[in-house]
């Protein structure tokens, strides 16, 4: 049994070579922290929603003031499309991407949802 | 245990802690903490007036965000906010430092809360203070340190407050909005903060945790969202007493919720306890690495919660030291709807979308940084955990397995003790569980049901069809009691585990990073091993055997040879069994003919094969220490060297006599 023991042994360095378990022992990506607010980037989202999910999970678009939003979303059911505070509406049809853009001329946190599924698909964070 | 199965076991301790790395880090490092001694309670609810108010002053932009409200709540929040404006603070910090009694209450009104106080990096003495620099890069302070400078790592710090109530007076949680915007480690720290209640509030955008509570006895996390950060969304740390309630998270690099270390009531107890540390219920966590994790997720009860769109539902697990309450055990899962966890995002990590900071990620449009090695498309994994109960839970659209079950060596965690080494994978109990079918019935398989790797005792499961291995222990019945796992199976798992995010390292022939085919390890193993033992049984064939049965024999050998490289391909179905199975056939068969000492040897190998095809999908043999694989390997690297004597050409006497 000690000889079997000791062949394991062997095997096991052998295959261990070049697969040393690290995942647990290293950290993961950098946590350095922003100095600045996050950027702008363009003020466009694409969001689909399909089997009452939003894709991607309701998310949070940074724009500057003036800039002009646009917005394409796909549902696989009717509904509504609504974005608070500039009180813009929207019919989705089943399948049909519709798309919505507007400017935004004025600053706060706005929410883009859908009226009958009460889904809260996006926040702009106009600034 | 038997003497020498105890020294096999120290020996493979001995290689095994030889491939540790040295100078093990944590997942997540923290101060040397002590669970707390359990003699709180979880806080209720307090529906009186605020005593502290937080609110910003434009009125066009408050009544904009109320526009929508429900009537009386839409007058509540004026009041309030006409109160407020006289009375009250612009940030969630400057209510924290008023609160001077236990039972305050602070209100939220809607807005977007930069916490611009808190945001600057540290500047004087706070820039010198005497703490270890971990390996994540920042400082591991002490509660005084973190007391004297509170935005060194945190956006927002409730340090030693107790029974302090937080709520949001929006109609929902995304009314008010916490954000750090990527400048602090975490949003809200509440540190030993026993009988705090968070209500209906958003935190988001940290370099690790939006919402950290840690050493508290007695807490509620109650219509909570959480969302984009490197780490977590809710991590609760060292605590007792506590409730998540109808929250919600998404986007993080780790889980959605983290209640680790939960204070550790239950050890030494069966599957039968009196109470939990943590109680998680109704909430639903998606797009993440994972939804659910618990390092040390002691006594955890888990129910009503929905786990989807993460790259697996949930784990729990023993592979990280410093972590009190290990190793890991008493969770217990009900009732939980886990899904369709089948993300594809270390993809972000290979196009290198991880390696930028993490302001610059895309977070907040669905990108997801994955911090450690996952198997993607699994429900639960357990690595390391015993006496966790999954009960009644429904899991359906996984593309791996539904459940994993793998043992962790006690020295991953950092105890070296011997008796420790195998103290993982024990006890656990799946049973009653709905699997590939959703609660409104809609049919969609998990690509296995169970994958395990065989080591452990007391594990058993119950209504399972497709597993690896192929014959798991029942419920009620004694099983298996193994001190390590199926050899191929481990070295995947070491193979797999040397991914690292920060190196932007994906181990090549692990398919949970996208390997598949021949590139995959185990295939190549196949691979190589038939290759080998069928050079073996031709020129057996064309050399040694002489009957009339050589011909079908080598042809079976081939076969089961063939039919294992395919079997390394889907170890889900019957075919490395039978391939172990026609492979003994073969060896039994062609040492019987053969017969002297390599001809016996064939014989005890054949048999070994036979017992490990038994083993695999039949009926998984009590009382061995070790599987029959381990064995049967082993020796088939031994024959293998004496066949290639056996098979060798020999000087004939002809040949001798030839002059040079």
């Amino acid at each position: 049994m000690r000889r079997v023991a000791a062949l394991v042994a062997v095997v096991l360095l052998v295959t261990g070579c070049g697969s040393l378990p690290e995942t647990h022992h290293r950290p993961g990506t950098g946590h350095e922290v922003a100095t600045g607010a996050p950027a702008a980037g363009a003020p466009h989202a694409e969001i689909t929603i399909s089997g009452g999910k939003v894709t991607p999970p309701s998310g949070w678009l940074e724009v500057k003031r003036g800039q002009t939003v646009t917005l394409t979303v796909t549902s696989d059911v009717a509904d509504e499309l609504h974005v608070h505070g500039f009180d813009i509406a929207r019919e989705l049809e089943p399948g049909k991407a519709a798309g919505i853009s507007f400017e935004a001329d004025m600053t706060g946190v706005f929410q883009v949802e859908t009226h009958e599924s009460k889904l809260v698909l996006i926040q702009l964070a106009v600034t | 245990m038997p003497l020498i199965a105890r020294r096999t076991l120290t020996l493979l301790g001995v290689v095994l802690a030889l491939l540790l790395p040295a100078g093990a880090a944590l997942a997540h490092e923290e101060r040397e903490v002590k669970l707390p001694d359990g003699s709180g309670t979880v806080p209720v609810y307090r529906q009186g007036e605020p005593d502290l108010l937080v609110c910003k002053t434009d009125k066009s932009d408050f009544q904009r965000r109320i526009a929508k409200f429900p009537a009386d709540l839409k007058q509540r929040n004026l009041a309030l906010f006409a109160r407020c404006q006289k009375e009250g603070v612009r940030h969630l910090q400057d209510a924290v430092d008023r609160v001077d009694k236990p039972g305050m209450n602070i209100a939220i009104l809607p807005g977007l809360y930069l916490e611009e106080p808190g945001q600057p990096q540290p500047e004087g003495d706070c820039t010198k203070l005497k703490a270890r620099q971990s390996s994540w890069g920042y400082q591991i302070l002490s509660y005084e340190q973190q007391v004297q400078c509170p935005h060194n790592q945190n956006l927002v710090a409730i340090l030693g407050k107790k029974d302090l109530q937080i709520e949001g007076t929006g109609a929902g949680p995304l009314d008010v909005v916490i954000d750090a915007q990527y400048r602090k480690l975490n949003a809200i720290r509440a540190d030993m903060t026993d009988g705090v209640y968070f209500r209906n509030f958003t935190a988001q955008r940290t370099t690790f945790n939006s919402l950290y509570i840690l050493a508290t006895d007695g807490f509620v996390i109650d219509n909570m969202l959480t969302r984009w950060n490197d780490e977590y969304g809710f991590l609760t740390f060292a605590s007792d007493h506590g409730l998540y309630t109808d929250c919600e998270s998404y986007g993080n690099g780790d889980s959605g919720l983290y209640p680790g270390s939960a204070s550790n009531i239950n050890d030494g107890r069966g599957h039968e306890v009196p109470r939990y540390s943590i109680e998680i219920r109704r909430c639903k966590s998606h797009h993440n690495m994972v939804g659910y994790s618990g390092t040390a997720g002691d006594s955890v009860y888990v129910h009503d919660s929905e786990f989807w769109g993460n790259l697996a539902g949930a784990t729990m697990d023993s592979a990280f030291p410093g972590h009190p309450g290990l190793p890991q055990n008493h969770a217990r899962f009900e009732n939980n709807k886990i899904y369709d966890n089948n993300a594809t995002y270390y993809d972000y990590v290979k196009d290198g979308t991880c390696a930028k900071p993490p302001a610059e990620r895309g977070y907040e449009k669905g990108v997801v940084c994955p911090q450690i090695g996952l198997p993607p498309g699994s429900g639960i994994i357990t690595g390391g955990g015993n006496w966790n109960v999954f009960r009644n839970n429904w899991i359906w659209g996984h593309d791996n397995a539904a459940f994993n079950l793998l043992a962790v060596p006690a020295f991953i965690r950092g105890e070296q003790s011997w008796d420790k080494q195998f103290d993982t994978s024990h006890d656990n109990l799946y049973a009653g569980n709905h699997l590939g079918v959703s609660p409104a019935g809609e049919k969609r398989a998990n690509g296995a049901d169970v994958y395990w790797d065989g080591q452990g005792s007391g594990n058993c499961w119950e209504g399972v069809r497709v597993s690896s291995p192929g014959a798991l222990p029942s419920c009620g019945a004694s099983g298996p009691a193994r001190v390590v796992a199926e050899p191929v199976k481990l070295v995947q798992m070491y193979l797999c585990n040397d991914y690292s995010i920060g190196d932007r390292r994906l181990p090549g022939g692990c398919w949970w990073f996208g390997s598949s085919g021949l590139a995959r390890v185990e295939v190549q193993l196949a691979l190589g091993g038939s290759l080998v033992l069928a050079l073996m049984a031709v020129l057996l064939w064309r050399r040694r055997l002489r009957s009339r049965w050589a011909l079908p024999l080598t042809l079976v050998g081939l076969a089961g040879l063939t039919l294992d490289v395919f079997g390394a391909l889907d170890a889900y179905t019957v075919l490395p069994a039978a391939a172990l199975a026609l492979t003994g056939i073969w060896l039994l068969g062609s040492g019987l003919i053969m017969r002297g000492a390599f001809g016996w040897f064939g014989v005890v190998l054949g048999v070994l094969h036979l017992v490990d095809a038994f083993d695999k999908a039949v009926w998984m043999l009590p009382l061995l220490p070790i599987g029959p694989g381990w064995i049967r390997g082993l020796l088939t690297g031994v024959w293998v060297l004496c066949a290639v004597v056996a098979v060798a050409p020999r000087r004939t006497a002809k040949a001798a006599e030839v002059p040079a």
